[in-house]
């Protein structure tokens, strides 16, 4: 692949943004604002609430024809970010303009669980766009506030840097499939479990009933553990249908976080499987995509040793 | 002895193995419960798990011998049961009920040991003073407790202050009334709170709404975990208990045989329990199944329902009606 090819207009041009600090974050990101306003293109930005607050001054009267979303809200759960950059794209489908976007995935705050799924959201954003229409994406990187090897996996998910000074096609990046190979590895192993149960399509009651006691147990309110009983059952039963007939649940908690794992023999393609959305007509796949949003975290591994998801609930989230 | 006629008066036994092993969990109305036994000497027999629920029935047929009772009654009134309380409520009530036992242990252990020197006569300024504040650092730890838990003690329906008074009252009954049993969440006293926690603790409450009339006698499935029942006035169905993968397609064939005649279609969903994508898929799949102008009209749809076909986004279908959701937790009348 060529730099020209990269840098060009056309396609999904998916550019990593570094910048250290608040006034650099405006003066990089504003320009590109202010570059779709002009040209009459669609921008949807997905950044955290005070970086809004920021750019909506700085971009002044012309704010309002800019879309905001707050990053707190779409994407604390990373795997329902690319459904809505799908729905921004959709929604502009027949527009015949280029389509503009930021969205900050990765910042400072986000615990060892989510900052792994926020970087494997980053390489599906290639998967997920590649081949599809003009769709120019900018995703600052603080490097002021961010671990330098979090900095560097910019690099290997992104095929455009820009620093401020330059901008550049990654010599780290591999391309659009092999860029999400890194995260196709086994999650670490929690260190003490709360209870292990195997399972089958005749015995999903017995996976309910546990789940919602562990939650019970955890401190939960009746909501939450609704849906993570929800959540926890599709996924199941996706292991008895499909994954071999048969899985094995896992439950521990980690923090205020409590953590089911299902597993199972099976084995699917498709890394975008999960973030797809369900259509009533259609049968399967919907399983995963519920269990995204219903929870607060999932990881899905899977491998050619079998399938692996984990699904996150906090105790205390404000949802 | 002829053939045995199914005993009519035994809907209400209950058919799990006793004793319950330590992670029972088949019955989902099981409530675990431990007492300390002992013989008729007097003489510890150890700790026995059993079920709130569980009682001695009387054979009819043969007065003096008993059989194991569900106080709840038969099948589908435990089923009828839990769908008042709500599975995610008993669960977290539970979890309580074990949390409140844990820390009150070593509490009502002092308190039993200061009691029962206080009833064996040895009544004394010293005993008296003693028992005070013994009293009054149970009831800072039970502050403690609730303060910390407030927000879980809402959620279930049970408002703390009040729930604070009767507990201090219970205490203070039991350290002077030599035969009563050790202090819990004390259920008798719970007539305050609302319908879900007054069925909870098995008191009389107000009749549940009812949407359609079910033929209970007449299920058209049942499994261990589902029943599917034709209800009149209106005409349709009933779903009570769990609909998940392995009893959907009995779902799919009771919305697929509903009765071809004019006018709307009833699906009475105020007995379920659970309901997975799958099942609801079926819902919404017989609504569009549909001639224009007939609609499948969804009755007491529980919360957790109607939030996952809101997440899915199917609802907004011209066949498919929501006429009534059922109390939600949310809005567990709890009288604050």
């Amino acid at each position: 692949m060529t730099a020209t090819r990269l840098l060009n207009e056309r396609g999904f041009r998916h550019e990593a943004l570094l910048y250290a600090g608040m006034d650099q974050f405006v003066a990089r990101t504003v320009p590109f604002i202010m570059d779709a306003l002009e040209a009459d293109e669609p921008i949807l930005v997905v950044v955290s609430r005070p970086k809004i607050e920021l750019l909506r001054t700085a971009v002044g009267r012309d704010a309002d024809r800019v879309e905001f979303r707050d990053m707190a809200e779409v994407g604390a759960n990373p795997a329902r970010i690319i459904p809505a950059w799908q729905d921004f794209v959709e929604a502009h489908a027949n527009d015949g303009r280029r389509l503009r976007g930021i969205g900050e995935p990765i910042y400072p705050e986000r615990t060892a669980p989510e900052l792994v799924e926020s970087q494997r959201h980053e390489a599906l954003l290639n998967a997920a766009f590649d081949g599809g229409p003009d769709f120019w994406l900018l995703c600052p990187y603080n490097t002021q506030a961010l671990n330098p090897t979090v900095v560097k996996t910019a690099r290997l998910t992104h095929p455009v840097i820009a620093d401020g000074h330059s901008t550049s096609a990654s010599d780290l990046y591999p391309g659009a499939a092999a860029s999400v190979t890194p995260y196709d590895r086994p999650l670490p192993e929690p260190s003490s479990l709360r209870a292990t149960l195997m399972f089958d399509a005749q015995r999903l009651a017995a996976v309910r009933r546990l789940v919602s006691r562990e939650a019970a147990n955890a401190g939960f309110a009746t909501r939450p553990i609704a849906d993570l009983v929800l959540a926890v059952n599709e996924v199941a039963t996706n292991s008895a249908q499909h994954g071999g007939d048969a899985g094995t649940l896992r439950v521990w908690r980690d923090g205020g976080v409590l953590v089911c794992e299902v597993h199972d023999r099976g084995h699917f393609k498709d890394p975008l499987a999960d973030r797809r959305k369900p259509a009533p007509g259609r049968d399967g796949g919907r399983g995963l995509w519920l269990a995204n949003q219903l929870c607060d975290l999932v990881q899905v591994r899977s491998l050619s040793s079998g399938t692996t998801v984990r699904l996150h609930m906090h105790r205390d989230r404000s949802r | 002895m002829g053939d045995m006629p199914p005993r009519q008066q035994q809907l209400d036994r209950c058919i799990y193995p006793r004793p319950f092993a330590e992670d029972f969990a088949d019955c989902p109305a099981y409530q675990a419960t431990s007492f300390l036994a002992s013989d008729s000497r007097n003489q510890p027999l150890g700790e026995w798990r059993t079920c709130r629920h569980l009682t001695a029935g009387n054979e009819l047929e043969n007065r003096g011998r008993f059989y194991p009772r569900c106080a709840l009654g038969s099948r589908p009134q435990r089923l009828q049961w839990l769908a008042q309380v709500s599975p995610a409520r008993l669960d977290v009530v539970r979890a309580l009920q074990d949390e409140f036992d844990g820390f009150s242990m070593p509490h009502r252990r002092q308190l039993s040991e200061a009691r029962s020197r206080l009833h064996a006569g040895s009544r004394s300024g010293a005993l008296e003073a003693e028992i005070q504040e013994l009293i009054e650092g149970f009831l800072e730890a039970i502050d403690r407790f609730l303060n910390a838990n407030d927000a879980r003690f809402h959620d279930v329906g049970l408002p703390t202050q009040p729930l604070r008074l009767l507990i201090r009252e219970w205490v203070l009954a039991w350290v002077r009334t030599p035969e009563m049993a050790t202090p819990r969440l004390p259920d008798a006293a719970l007539e305050v709170f609302a319908n879900p926690v007054r069925a909870f603790v098995g008191l009389p409450t107000e009749p549940a709404a009812e949407w359609t009339r079910r033929l209970w006698d007449r299920p058209i499935y049942s499994d261990t975990i589902l029943q599917i029942l034709p209800t009149v006035d209106p005409p349709g169905i009933a779903l009570v208990g769990d609909v998940e993968a392995s009893n959907v397609q009995a779902v799919q064939r009771a919305l697929a045989g509903l009765p071809a005649t004019e006018g709307d279609v009833h699906l009475d969903l105020s007995g379920l329990l659970f309901c997975d994508l799958g099942g609801l898929q079926a819902i919404v799949r017989a609504a569009q199944a549909l001639e224009p102008g007939r609609r499948l009209v969804l009755h007491g749809i529980p919360r957790q329902l109607e939030r996952a076909l809101e997440i899915v986004d199917w609802a907004p279908l011209p066949n498919l009606s929501i006429a009534s959701a059922a109390t939600s937790v949310e809005k567990a009348a709890y009288q604050s």
